[in-house]
């Protein structure tokens, strides 16, 4: 049976309100959050992408 | 990182677009570690608030990845692409991206939401086999389309 990476973090969002109905000062902290998760987002998704099958070799290099 | 770091090449996109298209309709590719259940488990109990509660956690959170690399494309290949926190305000309305990251300098368009857009896709395609058939659904070839539809809006004097 095909398994994807165990060590893959689903991406947990630090908003409990949708971004629209939060204070500039919460958009601001979920703004600054995000872009420094850019990396390690991107990183998961490599992980996810090439531990599923027929899907190994992504990225192309 | 098996194939090293992506090239954030448009290319890069089809077969991201083939994958995601692959998880979203193809269960047993989302046969999964326990591990990882645990923690899409707590994940799930743990957030009272999700934008997306029809998707699941995992599908969802691939949709948040891809998004953010079909930005980084933008941002690879366009000179004035680069995130921004949406404060849009027009004709006395919020836009509809309010308060989220999205990408700028797109033209006419003004901004594109990546994430938005692949996760509104991956929605569709989730609730709509029944009963939508329409040009947003996802498709293999959905995420390239997209990156193909939004470059329009890039000025061209930006493509690097």
């Amino acid at each position: 049976m095909p398994r994807l990476a165990i060590d893959y973090q689903p991406v947990n969002i630090p908003l409990t309100k949708p971004s629209g109905e939060a204070s500039d000062r919460e958009q601001e902290a979920y703004y600054q959050w995000f872009v420094d998760a850019i990396p390690y987002r991107i990183d998961q998704l490599t992980k996810l992408v090439s531990a599923t099958p027929k899907f190994e070799g992504w990225p192309p290099k | 990182m098996r194939g090293g770091p992506p090239n954030r090449e448009p290319d890069s996109l089809r077969v991201l677009g083939a994958w995601l298209y692959a998880i979203v309709k193809t269960p047993d590719l989302l046969t999964i570690d326990h591990e990882l259940q645990e923690k899409l488990d707590i994940l799930t109990y743990q957030i009272p608030y999700r934008e997306f509660p029809l998707v699941p956690v995992l599908v969802n959170s691939a949709a948040f990845d891809t998004g953010i690399y079909l930005a980084e494309v933008f941002r690879h290949n366009c000179a004035n692409v680069d995130w921004w926190l949406c404060k849009s305000v027009s004709e006395g309305r919020l836009s509809i991206d309010y308060g989220e990251p999205v990408l700028t300098n797109f033209g006419r368009a003004h901004h594109l939401n990546p994430i938005g857009v692949v996760r509104t896709a991956v929605t569709l395609s989730l609730l709509t086999d029944m009963v939508y058939d329409g040009p947003l659904r996802l498709s293999p070839s959905r995420l390239y389309e997209l990156f193909g539809h939004w470059r329009k809006y890039v000025p061209i004097e930006d493509w690097r």
